[in-house]
């Protein structure tokens, strides 16, 4: 119905460090939401018994199986990074000029973090 | 005083005094999902590793149960919530974006309804 051509913005202005993180966030939580749904396959298959567990077993030590799993895990590491400052924010924290650039870089240090220590918890 | 005119007021026009619950919603399962979640990063780790027997028995263990009902049913909550946001955010058709966050809504609440069911069934399962 309406066909009117929008300006363009992700192809013509290169986004600061906050505006990639936020896109980042949105993408992590969808990426989630859909894995969230996969993940109520681990309970059903465990039910349905140890032929049907062993499949899902298998995928999962597969190689794409470990990268699904990967993606999944760095995706929440940084979502959860991400939330929190996002709960800060609407604590009132963490609004000047200064502190927005410093933040988000101490953030991804801290995503970074949490990935490594949960591969190492992984071994 | 309400200066809407009477078949604006019966379409529904003007401000929705709506919404404020989703933006609480949303903080607040984001806050019970900072612990819980951690929690689920070391189990997805460690799921790779674990064979059958491994697993049906870390389903039996009450704690670990109520701990992943805890997380799933929360996760599929603020997911909703997001996810609704989102569509809201790029359908603009009215009709197309209805369908499309009920649809969504149901989906979860459907996982949610399947995850619960498995994981009750397994922990009262001998």
């Amino acid at each position: 119905m309406n066909q009117r051509p929008l300006s363009p913005h992700l192809q013509a202005y290169r986004l600061p460090i906050t505006g990639l993180m936020s896109l980042t966030h949105r993408i992590t939580g969808v990426v989630m939401s859909v894995g969230a749904v996969l993940l109520v396959l681990v309970p059903v298959t465990v039910a349905a018994g140890p032929e049907r567990f062993n499949v899902l077993h298998e995928f999962l030590q597969s190689t794409t199986g470990h990268m699904v799993l990967w993606l999944w895990i760095l995706s929440l590491a940084f979502h959860l990074c991400h939330g929190l400052r996002h709960l800060l924010w609407d604590a009132g924290f963490g609004y000047s000029r200064e502190q927005l650039t410093r933040n988000a870089v101490l953030e991804l240090i801290a995503c970074i973090l949490l990935s490594i220590f949960v591969l190492l918890f992984s071994f | 005083m309400d200066f809407r005119t009477p078949v604006a007021r019966a379409r529904g026009l003007g401000a929705a005094h709506h919404g404020s619950s989703h933006w609480w919603l949303q903080r607040i399962t984001a806050l019970v999902l900072v612990p819980l979640a951690c929690w689920f990063l070391s189990c997805l780790a460690q799921l790779p590793n674990a064979e059958y027997q491994i697993i049906h028995a870390w389903f039996h263990d009450p704690v670990n149960s109520v701990l992943i009902l805890a997380f799933m049913l929360t996760a599929l909550y603020h997911g909703a919530l997001g996810l609704q946001v989102i569509l809201e955010d790029y359908i603009h058709t009215r009709a197309v974006k209805y369908f499309a966050i009920a649809l969504t809504h149901m989906l979860l609440v459907a996982a949610g309804m399947t995850g619960v069911l498995a994981t009750l069934y397994l922990l009262f399962s001998r």
